[in-house]
């Protein structure tokens, strides 16, 4: 059924730019036509979203509801064991699951950087507001962002896209790690050059529960610029309407 | 005193029943289409916006109103910020020595100013023309050339002083104006809305200096072209699309990398957007409005350096109404 919904909504109104973000995102080579990028991007998302044993009984790549992948995101970042109250056949909307995720990640990245002494977070602000420096981003930019991290106060940089300033930071990858979940590669890879035979096997046999888990390394992010995008068209009514 | 004024509180209650309505710095009786006359800063003004009421008399007008709260919002203080707020009031041609007041002020802050603009400062060095101390001197050149062509007691010298300040303004006018082309500001996402007024309001701060020294040496075909001329740069300037700035500040800011985002697409900036533009169409209209002055002073038959210097001696109030004649023809 999803054919048509919000996914597809949001794609339809989304610029080059964040076509390209998403692409890039769900590690899709970027064609010039739109057209072809979108559905690649939607399959990919849907793709990443889903569990993938479950995947290889979906005939429909567009079977997977969005409401689905934003309940598994969401409880993803729900904090502690168990799941939020969201179910699928409950009365709440889409959008209210993307605010309770765009909240969610802000409260994530307050927690972890509460956690870091002053003297590290004054740390990672220097080496962050380098790998920025090197990038181009003007100064006055830069010295916000790092006001933030030194402060520990991620609601500064502004709602939604504090979550995804640091994201492809090398600087805070520990963070992201801990926010975002890693992908099983990282953790066979990390068992191997770490640990002896015993634990490289204790790790591959969480990789293989691990498997059928969504890849939230691609659909965190991803939900997270279509919640952009949403942002986005509303900020730009609100320009129509001034 | 030979300049007939009324205090604009006269007319507020006309204004604000809806009878009369201002346009940049004329007042309209709505019926007739008929000019009232125009509004005019004097002499005694010193305090500059958005700290203390430049109209406490017509600040009650829900447009002013609105402003001086943008302005208060956008914190236009201090440094050029106080210049800008000034040109982007600024009443008349000659309420250019207010202007010229602030500029005065500025100097010393150079460091202070380069703070607060430094997007812009990153700008200007991207385009490899790290100048914008000596532009700020220049300008402050063209003001002081200008006030003392006001002041000036030697009749043979005030002329030359004039025609200075009209070449330095003249200069400063086209550099800004061509910077701020380059730059492109309104739709840059690392220019915030209020870098972006900024750099609109230096270019029409030396646009309002060099009409006033032209209105002084009182050439008025010259006048008259110049006018049209910042009249044009600034309605082209000021004519940007809300949501096209949006989405355009928002794809820069993903094409350089997403950590660009965090400082510059933020909740409140279409609200941002939307009063910087509100600042430039007043400022669009009140130079749209200047040619009504200068027929004014044509027909009271004095001129216009006496106009101004008249006008510098006014204590209170500070903005004045000067109404126009009863022949309607004149007025229109």
């Amino acid at each position: 059924m999803p054919e048509g919904d919000i996914i597809f909504q949001r794609l339809e109104a989304a610029t080059d730019a964040e076509t390209a973000e998403l692409c890039k995102i769900l590690k899709i080579t970027k064609t010039n036509n739109p057209g072809v990028d979108k559905t690649h991007i939607i399959i990919e998302l849907r793709k990443a979203a889903g569990n993938s044993v479950m995947n290889l009984f979906r005939r429909d790549p567009h079977a997977l509801p969005y409401k689905r992948i934003l309940i598994d995101v969401a409880d993803k970042l729900h904090p502690g064991f168990g799941w939020t109250k969201y179910k699928m056949g409950d009365d709440s909307t889409e959008e209210q699951l993307e605010d309770e995720i765009n909240k969610r990640i802000l409260e994530r990245w307050q927690e972890e950087l509460e956690k870091l002494s002053p003297e590290e977070r004054e740390q990672k602000a220097k080496q962050f507001d380098e790998e920025l420096r090197k990038k181009g981003v003007p100064a006055a930019i830069r010295e916000t962002i790092a006001g933030a991290i030194t402060g520990a106060a991620v609601g500064a940089l502004g709602a939604n896209y504090a979550a995804l300033a640091l994201f492809y930071s090398g600087t805070f990858w520990g963070v992201y790690a801990s926010v975002f979940g890693v992908a099983t590669r990282f953790l066979i890879a990390a068992g191997a050059a770490m640990a002896g035979i015993g634990l490289l096997v204790g790790i591959l046999f969480a990789a293989v529960f691990h498997l059928p888990t969504p890849a939230y390394q691609k659909t965190i992010p991803a939900v997270l610029v279509l919640i952009r995008i949403r942002f986005r068209l509303k900020a730009e009514k609100q320009c129509e309407e001034d | 005193m030979s300049i007939p004024f009324d205090v604009p509180a006269e007319f507020l209650p006309h204004v604000l029943s809806g009878n009369y309505v201002r346009y940049g710095a004329i007042l309209k009786d709505v019926s007739t289409g008929q000019i009232v006359g125009h509004l005019k800063e004097v002499g005694g003004l010193t305090t500059g916006l958005p700290g203390a009421a430049i109209f406490p008399q017509l600040v009650q007008s829900a447009q002013l109103a609105h402003i001086q709260q943008t302005l208060n919002a956008l914190k236009l203080v201090a440094t050029v910020g106080a210049v800008a707020s000034v040109a982007s009031l600024g009443v008349s041609i000659a309420g250019f020595a207010v202007v010229a007041h602030k500029l005065r002020r500025i100097e010393g802050k150079i460091d202070q100013l380069a703070n607060e603009l430094g997007c812009i400062r990153d700008c200007i060095k991207e385009l490899g023309t790290n100048s914008d101390a000596l532009t700020l001197a220049k300008i402050d050149v063209a003001a002081e050339q200008l006030n003392l062509a006001i002041t000036s007691s030697d009749e043979t010298r005030w002329r030359g002083r004039a025609e200075e300040a009209i070449l330095l303004f003249s200069q400063m006018r086209r550099l800004n104006w061509r910077l701020f082309n380059l730059l492109d500001p309104w739709n840059r996402y690392d220019v915030p809305p209020k870098a972006a007024l900024e750099l609109f309001s230096r270019a029409c701060t030396c646009s309002l200096g060099q009409l006033e020294a032209e209105f002084l040496v009182g050439d008025s075909g010259t006048l008259e072209r110049t006018w049209a001329q910042v009249l044009d740069e600034s309605r082209q300037a000021a004519n940007f699309n809300l949501k096209e700035a949006y989405r355009s500040r928002s794809d820069g800011a993903i094409r350089r990398g997403l950590a660009f985002q965090t400082a510059t697409i933020t909740e409140d900036l279409p609200a941002r957007l939307s009063a910087s533009k509100l600042i430039a169409d007043e400022t669009v209209a009140r130079i749209d409005t200047l040619k009504i002055e200068a027929e004014y002073v044509r027909r009271l038959g004095i001129t216009p350096r006496e106009y101004v210097r008249e006008l510098q001696q006014i204590k209170e109030p500070n903005v004045v109404l000067l109404p126009c004649q009863k022949d309607p023809a004149s007025c229109v």
